[in-house]
């Protein structure tokens, strides 16, 4: 039965209820509760619904009932009367006793008696009418019920995906949805159902489900006599995540009369991002957003940067400020494949060459995968900026510190005129650790010394690789050994360290600061060891109140591990050089 | 007008005796704990004599004259005419600092012990001191400061009288590069409370810094404040005690006790006294000390002893020239 045909009758059955029953059932004088029943049914011999069971209550008002009769039709338009019933009853019928009867019956699809020799009835709406009896006079007709018998699923002609296998779902101007079309010759909106799952290609050869989808019940069209329906897809999984991949649409159509369900596949490639820009050259592959200042020695002929995308780049443009490159200042270059195109781009003729001013010139590159993607829309456009740089940085200076040292960490700071610039450390000029200035142009490192006596500089390297002249040579020994390095005057500053070099290992040096008076302000325990121990006093009492200025003492008790204790008085001046 | 007023006063001198204590306490009590920010430091007036030393710094009261110019003002009254001092002192096991004092006083209106007074004190005094410090820091290099001092000392009655310092101090590395002025100020009042061998003492210190440290980027001020309390007793046997506290940031920063006793007079003097220090850790200090008279000429020498982890222990030596040779 096609589905406009079905309608009809469907509409027309529930017309029927509505109008032309309603007062017999309300005048008679026994009942029917329920029924129950399975309104579709296949009598295939599928064992799957190849019968339709019915089950009901009679009820009857004052005498037993002593006939419940079944009919079973297949219009509705001409609805029996009953008198007609009580002269010819229809052939099924269940012989009963008593006020209520509690009746099953379960129909094979078959006319008359419903009995194995009787011919399958065909496809189609079928009304089932229920007549009580209940004595001679009485007779009641209860409102009909609408069976379907359908031995034929939903058939699936065709199944399409709308608007490309390629989904970018995040690409500006592309459709945010897929559509899984399927047409069909008999599919029934009322009594058919169709779905969908998402599956995603792990990789190994196999699928794993992401995501189910349902029949857009909005979307109906007719093409070529076919019924046209869809499945929309916004390209995310169970956890509402966009994950770039092979994805496996499986389609299955079903219906409620137990008939097997028919199921189709399409594959689509779900691609949600731009390809990747990288310049090779510089040290590797680098993204854009970036600058980079060069010495004119160190410029490239050309810039080479790499494109690449999963499914394939389609198309790389390039501009130097502003100006599209033409084909010839752009070539592609014979190592690249589909998935990673390899780009020369031509610099300024005569950049960087003796005469020409050092300016910079910027870059932007931006390309389009071969589903639509373009990195410009999606990933931001892929910037460069190149400054050529020949000047060589100011010469940086040092601050002097004591010229002895006990313990070889010392910190070095300086100074430069120029911020963010690289400070090489040398120890008589040999490299010995770098550094980059801060926004005030200072700068500060630790650093290891030598025994002995030698010569530091600062040289200034900036990011073009000019380097400065170095630094006026700041001279520091280095004698290990025991020994106490405790400054005369204390100034309370971050770099500011009593060392302590014990004779022997020690278990803790403690310093105590007490008042010229003999009041104790402050009691500090070493850091280091087991020989070389260093502290740090910031100037105040042990209730964290700034000491006086002038002069303090300080006594250094050592406990070696030995056992052993030993004590050493120092004086010392408190020139607190901030407040 | 003051002799007027005490005239028309109810009170009888015994009553009002025994009315100071009430008054004085009254008088701290408005005054508050003296407003204290930093502990520490030097640029002041340190104690010279060596009596001071021996008796722990318990040896403000009982008129003790000139050498009071560096702790009680209000006991200068206890010059008789003038007198000149000088004071050195050396720390054991602590190479590199020394202090040395030089001092000298005037006093005019003295007056003898009446009957159930037994200190014989001035009614005006006035005393000059200078001092020196001298260190060598930790590092081998010098430090140095001299301090210049005026105090001045008023006793209206017998039982009564006021004092204040003023310091100048002014000093710093050796080498130039740092340097630092400072001025103190201490006001000092001490009385007979109670009974005529009693003494009360109270005395205020104020100390102000005003530096140019060297990398300093301005110049830096600084304060400290303190107060101090003290009660002495002449007792039978040629003994006398004085009992001091001191109070900084609220709380009692340390005690101390002093004795003297005099076996033989004015001739031969020995103290002895306890130091308590308890702001950080609690530390005991113990002191002795003899003086030596003969004639104008006194003699005095003072130890305090300090455990291995403390500053390191004082030597101190004093000598005194009293103008009357009492």
């Amino acid at each position: 039965m096609s589905p406009p045909i079905k309608r009809t009758a469907f509409g027309s059955a529930l017309a029927l209820l509505l109008s032309g029953w309603a007062p017999l059932g309300l005048a008679a004088p026994a009942f029917v509760t329920g029924p129950f029943y399975a309104r579709a049914f296949s009598p295939n011999g599928d064992g799957s619904r190849d019968s339709c069971p019915i089950e009901f209550l009679a009820t009857g008002a004052s005498a037993p009932l002593d006939l419940i009769q079944l009919g079973i039709y297949a219009d509705t338009a001409v609805p029996p009367h009953p008198d007609s019933l009580r002269a010819a009853p229809p052939p099924l019928s269940l012989e009963t006793q008593g006020l209520r009867t509690q009746a099953e019956y379960l129909w094979q699809g078959r006319a008359g008696d419903d009995g194995p020799g009787q011919a399958l009835l065909p496809d189609g709406f079928y009304y089932l009418h229920i007549l009580l009896r209940e004595g001679a006079d009485s007779l009641w007709l209860a409102t009909p019920i609408q069976l379907e018998l359908n031995t034929a699923g939903p058939t699936l002609a065709a199944l399409a995906l709308e608007p490309s296998p390629f989904f970018t779902p995040l690409q500006d101007g592309a459709s945010p949805l897929l559509q899984l079309l399927f047409s069909s010759a008999d599919f029934d909106t009322l009594t058919d159902g169709a779905s969908a799952s998402v599956h995603r290609a792990d990789g190994a050869g196999g699928w794993l489900e992401v995501a189910e989808l349902e029949r857009d019940p909005d979307y109906f069209d007719v093409a070529g006599g076919l019924g046209r329906f869809r499945l929309l897809w916004d390209g995310r999984d169970a956890q509402e995540l966009i994950v770039d991949g092979s994805y496996r649409l499986r389609l299955t159509l079903g219906d409620d009369a137990g008939n097997p369900a028919v199921t189709g596949s399409a594959d689509c490639n779900l691609d949600a991002r731009a390809p990747t820009i990288g310049l090779v050259d510089f040290g590797g592959p680098v993204a854009g957003g970036q600058s980079f200042i060069l010495h004119p020695d160190s410029l490239p002929d050309s810039l080479v940067v790499q494109v690449s995308d999963r499914n394939g780049v389609a198309l790389c443009v390039g501009f130097r400020d502003a100006a599209a490159l033409s084909s010839e200042d752009s070539r592609l270059l014979p190592q690249s494949s589909p998935e990673a195109q390899f780009i020369s781009f031509r610099l300024p003729e005569g950049w960087g060459e003796a005469g020409d001013p050092l300016d910079s010139h910027h870059f932007t590159i931006d390309a389009i995968d071969l589903p639509g993607n373009r990195k410009s829309a999606l990933g931001g456009p892929f910037n460069l900026t190149l400054t050529l740089d020949g000047e060589a940085p100011p010469v940086p200076t040092l601050d002097p510190i004591a010229g002895e040292h006990i313990q070889p960490v010392v910190t070095l700071s300086g100074h430069c005129a120029e911020i963010a610039v690289g400070i090489e450390l040398a120890q008589d000029g040999v490299l010995a650790g770098s550094a980059v200035t801060d926004i005030g142009g200072r700068f500060s490192l630790p650093v290891v010394l030598s025994p002995g006596s030698h010569v530091w500089t600062a040289t200034a390297v900036d990011a073009a690789g000019n380097r400065s002249a170095p630094s006026t040579g700041l001279a520091l020994r280095y004698t290990p050994g025991p020994a106490l390095g405790i400054p005369g005057r204390l100034r309370g500053e971050a770099d500011e360290t009593i060392r302590i070099n014990t004779r022997a290992p020690a278990r803790s040096v403690s310093l105590r600061f007490y008042t010229l008076e003999g009041e104790l302000l402050r009691q500090l325990d070493a850091q280091g060891g087991p020989d070389q121990f260093s502290a740090r006093w910031d100037l105040r009492d042990a209730g964290g109140r700034a000491v006086m200025d002038g002069l303090c003492v300080l006594n250094l008790e050592i406990v070696y591990a030995s056992g052993e204790r030993e004590h050493e008085r120092k004086v010392v001046a408190v020139v607190r050089s901030a407040p | 007008m003051s002799e007027r007023w005490w005239r028309l006063s109810a009170l009888r001198p015994r009553a009002r005796r025994q009315a100071l204590p009430l008054l004085v306490a009254l008088l701290c009590a408005c005054a508050g704990p003296a407003a204290a920010e930093s502990p520490g430091g030097s640029f002041r007036l340190w104690p010279a004599s060596a009596r001071e030393l021996a008796m722990a710094d318990a040896a403000t009261l009982l008129a003790p004259g000139l050498e009071s110019l560096g702790s009680q003002p209000a006991s200068l009254v206890g010059i008789d005419r003038w007198e000149a001092g000088l004071g050195l002192q050396r720390p054991q096991e602590l190479t590199g600092l020394g202090l040395a004092s030089l001092a000298f006083g005037a006093a005019t209106g003295r007056r003898l012990p009446g009957p159930g007074e037994r200190t014989p004190t001035s009614r005006q005094a006035v005393a000059l001191g200078f001092q020196q410090l001298g260190a060598e820091l930790a590092d081998g290099s010098g430090w140095g400061e001299w301090t210049a001092a005026l105090g001045l000392a008023w006793s209206p009655q017998r039982w009564l009288s006021v004092g204040a310092r003023g310091d100048y101090s002014r000093g710093g590395s050796e080498d130039g590069r740092d340097e630092g002025s400072a001025r103190a100020l201490a006001l000092g009042l001490r009385a007979v409370a109670l009974h005529p061998a009693l003494e009360f003492g109270w005395v205020a210190s104020d100390v102000h810094q005003r530096f140019a440290w060297d990398a300093a980027p301005e110049q830096q001020r600084r304060r400290a404040s303190s107060q101090t309390f003290a009660l002495a007793a002449r007792l039978p046997g040629a003994l006398s005690a004085e009992l001091q506290g001191r109070w900084r940031f609220r709380s009692l920063e340390r005690a101390a006790l002093g004795l003297e006793w005099q076996p033989l007079g004015p001739t031969l003097a020995l103290r002895g006294g306890l130091l308590v220090h308890r702001r950080v850790e609690t530390s005991w200090s113990p002191a002795f000390g003899a003086g030596f008279a003969r004639g104008a000429l006194r003699l005095d020498y003072g130890f305090r002893f300090e455990r291995a982890e403390g500053p390191g222990s004082q030597h101190r030596l004093s000598l005194r020239w009293i103008g009357d040779g009492r």
